[in-house]
């Protein structure tokens, strides 16, 4: 289902975050709650709507199609800038930003957006394509946006959605502040980071995660044993490869047995003497919006790491 | 005597079987995905801070001594399940035990506790299988026959897999599916001392619980009427029986997930060796099922896969063939 | 062991299987247990045995009541062999006699003991079958050298002879008689009269859970007694202390 909403599933092994719910009741109710308000306020969504419109420039109305674009929206466009996301940005599990009460949640269907007017339609690379092509048809503008999977399709995915959502500083800043760090010349290596995700996957070579890994001035111990995607790794491993850094995702505080590993005793040696990291879940499902922050906190690490080191040396 | 070479090759056999266990315990500690240096390991001891001595020490050995655990429990559950029922088929987790541990893990584990909070997940999974076994005990009826109980545990166990289903839905994983699949087939990845140290005594009590309840096992041997009329009359003894089942049981499954077919086929496996007697099955099938689940988890450790293999889904591959084997036997000796 | 039954009942469903039994059984007695077919038969040897409460009356052995004494002791004090009991496992005739031997739970003499036991029934040769592989008959005789094998001085048999063929039902009577001289107190549920009239002492004649009539076969078994409990015209021929019972017809 996720699929069908541009929720590529790019990591779809691994474990995202959980819902921050601690219990069913809560959920259920959130569930509720979430229902009964948008079948409650939906008729004053419009009037809201038929009020404010005249006052924003007819230009500017977007509506996303896709779980990624939701976020850039939610949180690097004026709020009143969007008229619809996907029900998944209901979910509070892949949403940081707060979403706006007129903010209409879609499920992928066109006439949910036809009926909204919106002035451009963001849809992603795989998913809801049924949805964009009838939109199209009916004479919306539908912009694809690219998914990332790597530091270069970042760059053209930001770029994208600068050209397809026109001048945005927010945006901008995120480019120019990905571009600095990236033309930043690597830190040369000697540091080893090794990443541990649910259910013992690791990242080889060709993923993002290992790109920001090397960036940082980490060598990836994954992608040395010539793992070029998602690998197996057991504690074994773990162990055994000796990284300097080891490289959680999506630090979770909720049990599941797929994080089981994270709890073992041997990793509370790494927790202990701090060399461990944990990637925002995040970069799992919209790395765009954190993979700079990500590269600047892992170079932090790297520094942090380098004089820990030099001190005991000493 | 002739007829006493039978007893003999038996013993033999149970012999080899103890002795296999101490050799593919060091299989278990040599092999995987790291090749160690174990005279390293060995060397810089149990508070070793070396890569070899951790995976040696802390990860090699306690969840091989996991497996050896759980699979002595689930053996030894299903010879007294096996006893208790009169019934071949019969396996621990025919009465709810495992799944009634299973959900109480499971709420307790997903529905805000952690897993190192001690004594509370064996105790409480524990407290689940007798709360499934008691709603089987009351359901069948007071002193019910075992075709009654066998009706009922199917009906709580088919309740408690769908409420076990229902609170994985809502737990706040979102990979319910997944993690309903990892219950279901058990798993010894990334255990350790912390595990074993929560399963043992439980595993232990049970174990002396139903030794202690060998000879009522032999009794029923005959039915019930005459096991009343040997000494063994009252709720007593099946109330024993399955507490010791639940205690071994209950512990297993809560720190590695309901494991099947060992429970069921161990005591099949090792029946005739102890010539049919169901007090001696209960170690028998203990060492039986430690060996079994022991090699079952060394294939798995040494498995190479995106995914790792589920043990429950290698015992099945063991315990299914045999299976066939017993039915193609049974025709062929029935001469047809 | 002199067993008491002082007005013994049973109650189940709401419904008197049996009531008001009074009788006392005597060391050295070899007793039947007769009557038709749903009279209440294997329910007073199970009370007996100890398998079924009693819910109402008392029962006591040597004046000690049965109901307060512990499951162990009254073990070894009644042996008890079920009108079917089946094996679950198919354990040898030895391993199966073995079994009770179980209230006493000693080693040591055991093999002797359950060689001596099998003879009595005539099944030495059956000693290392599996049970489950043996005739109807040939397993019932396996069941009551269980009966027999250990020290108990009261010993139940619900139908011993069912399943037997003419030789060995006389051969069994005439060990149960053995045991009965021996000093120990026997109780058999039996359906041929004939064979009760000819080897028991004394007779027990229920009808629909209560007891119709006790006392020497001579004095039960009348045409008129038999006729009124079974419905059935009937004939007994005394010749030597042998009786022979000839059932005519329906009446």
């Amino acid at each position: 289902m996720a699929g069908q909403f541009g929720f590529t599933c790019r990591l779809r092994i691994c474990w995202p975050r959980h819902v921050p719910v601690d219990g069913l009741r809560r959920r259920l109710s959130a569930q509720n709650d979430k229902l009964s308000m948008i079948l409650l306020l939906r008729p004053f969504f419009f009037l809201l709507l038929l009020v404010v419109a005249p006052t924003i420039s007819a230009e500017s109305r977007v509506a996303s199609l896709n779980l990624c674009i939701d976020q850039v929206l939610l949180n690097w466009v004026a709020p009143q800038r969007i008229a619809s996301v996907t029900w998944l940005s209901g979910d509070e599990h892949y949403r940081k930003a707060p979403l706006p009460e007129h903010v209409v949640l879609n499920r992928g269907r066109a006439e949910e957006l036809l009926r909204l007017h919106p002035d451009l339609v963001l849809v992603g690379q795989y998913g809801a394509q049924r949805a964009a092509k009838r939109l199209r048809e009916l004479g919306l503008r539908v912009v694809d946006i690219p998914d990332a999977y790597s530091l270069a399709q970042l760059v053209q995915q930001l770029d994208a959605l600068q050209q397809a959502l026109g001048d945005n500083s927010a945006l901008a800043a995120q480019r120019r502040r990905l571009q600095q760090l990236l033309a930043e010349s690597a830190v040369p290596g000697g540091a080893s980071a090794l990443i541990l995700s649910a259910n013992n996957i690791t990242y080889g070579s060709g993923m993002l995660e290992s790109q920001l890994l090397e960036r940082a001035g980490f060598e990836n111990l994954a992608a040395r044993d010539g793992a070029g995607q998602l690998r197996r790794v057991s504690l074994e491993e773990v162990v055994a490869a000796q990284p300097d850094l080891l490289v959680l995702y999506g630090g979770d505080d909720e049990f599941a047995l797929a994080h089981l590993a994270e709890r073992h005793p041997v990793i509370r040696r790494y927790v202990d003497s701090g060399r461990v990291f944990t990637l925002p879940a995040e970069l799992g499902f919209c790395p765009v919006l954190v993979a700079a922050d990500v590269l600047q906190q892992l170079k932090e690490k790297r520094e942090s790491l380098a004089s820990k080191s030099s001190d005991r040396h000493q | 005597m002739p007829r006493s070479l039978p007893i003999d090759t038996n013993n033999l056999a149970l012999w080899l079987l103890a002795l296999a266990l101490p050799l593919a315990l060091i299989a278990a500690l040599v092999s995987g995905p790291v090749s160690i240096d174990l005279a390293a390991a060995l060397q810089q001891g149990w508070r070793g801070d070396g890569s070899d001595a951790v995976i040696l020490w802390q990860l090699r050995l306690p969840r091989a001594l996991l497996a050896i655990l759980i699979g002595a429990a689930l053996g030894m559950g299903g010879a007294a399940m096996q006893g208790m029922l009169r019934n071949p088929l019969a396996e621990p987790a025919l009465l709810g035990v495992s799944s009634g541990a299973a959900l109480a893990a499971i709420l307790l584990l997903y529905y805000g506790l952690a897993w190192q909070s001690g004594w509370l997940l064996p105790v409480l999974a524990i407290v689940g299988a007798f709360v499934a076994v008691a709603c089987v005990w009351m359901l069948a009826g007071r002193g019910a026959s075992a075709s009654r109980l066998v009706l009922a545990g199917v009906a709580i166990n088919a309740f408690l897999s769908a409420l076990m289903a229902l609170a994985l839905n809502y737990a706040p994983s979102m990979f319910a599916m997944q993690e309903i699949v990892f219950w279901l087939l058990g798993s010894l990845a990334n255990r350790g001392w912390d595990q074993l140290l929560l399963a043992l005594p439980f595993i232990l009590a049970g174990a002396v619980l139903l030794f202690s309840a060998r000879n009522y096992l032999r009794a029923l041997s005959l039915g019930e009427a005459s096991a009343a009329s040997l000494g063994f009359r009252g709720h007593r003894y099946p109330l024993l029986v399955l507490l010791g089942i639940a205690a071994a049981v209950g512990a297993a499954v809560a720190v590695a997930g309901t494991i099947g077919f060992v429970g069921l086929v161990v005591p099949h496996l090792v029946r005739p060796l102890v010539r049919q007697d169901p007090g001696r099955l209960l170690w028998a099938s203990a060492l039986a099922g430690a060996l079994l689940l022991l090699l079952a988890d060394i294939l798995v450790v040494n498995f190479v896969g995106a995914q790792e293999l589920r043990i429950g889904a290698v015992t099945a591959f063991i315990g299914a063939p045999f299976f066939f084997w017993l039915i193609v036997s049974a025709r062929r000796g029935q001469g047809s | 062991m002199e067993v008491t039954c002082e007005n013994l009942g049973l109650e189940r469903h709401g419904l008197k299987v049996l009531r008001d039994i009074r009788c006392v059984f005597k060391p050295g007695e070899l007793t039947a247990v007769v009557g038709p077919n749903g009279a209440g038969k294997s329910t007073l040897l199970e009370i007996l045995a100890g398998v079924l409460v009693p819910s109402s009356g008392r029962l006591t052995f040597d004046s000690r009541d049965a109901e307060k004494l512990p499951a162990a002791q009254r073990a070894q004090i009644c042996a008890y062999l079920p009108q079917a009991e089946t094996p679950a496992w198919s354990l040898s005739a030895r391993d199966l006699v073995a079994l009770g031997l179980l209230p006493w739970g000693r080693r040591g003499e055991d093999a002797e003991r359950i060689a001596r036991a099998l003879k009595t029934v005539d099944a030495q040769p059956l000693a290392s079958r599996p049970v489950t592989q043996l005739s109807g008959g040939e397993l019932r005789r396996v069941q009551l050298a269980r009966l027999m094998v250990g020290d108990a001085p009261l010993l139940i048999a619900d139908e011993p002879t069912a399943a037997l063929d003419i030789r060995h039902q006389l051969q069994l009577m005439h060990s149960f008689r053995q045991q009965a001289d021996a000093g120990k107190t026997v109780l058999l549920a039996l359906h041929d009269l004939a064979l009760a009239a000819r080897f028991c002492d004394r007779v027990l004649l229920l009808q629909d859970g209560h007891l119709r009539a006790q006392g020497a076969p001579e004095d039960v078994f009348t045409p008129a007694l038999i006729g009124d409990v079974y419905g059935v015209s009937c004939e007994f021929r005394w010749r030597n202390g042998v009786a022979d019972f000839v059932p005519l017809d329906l009446l």
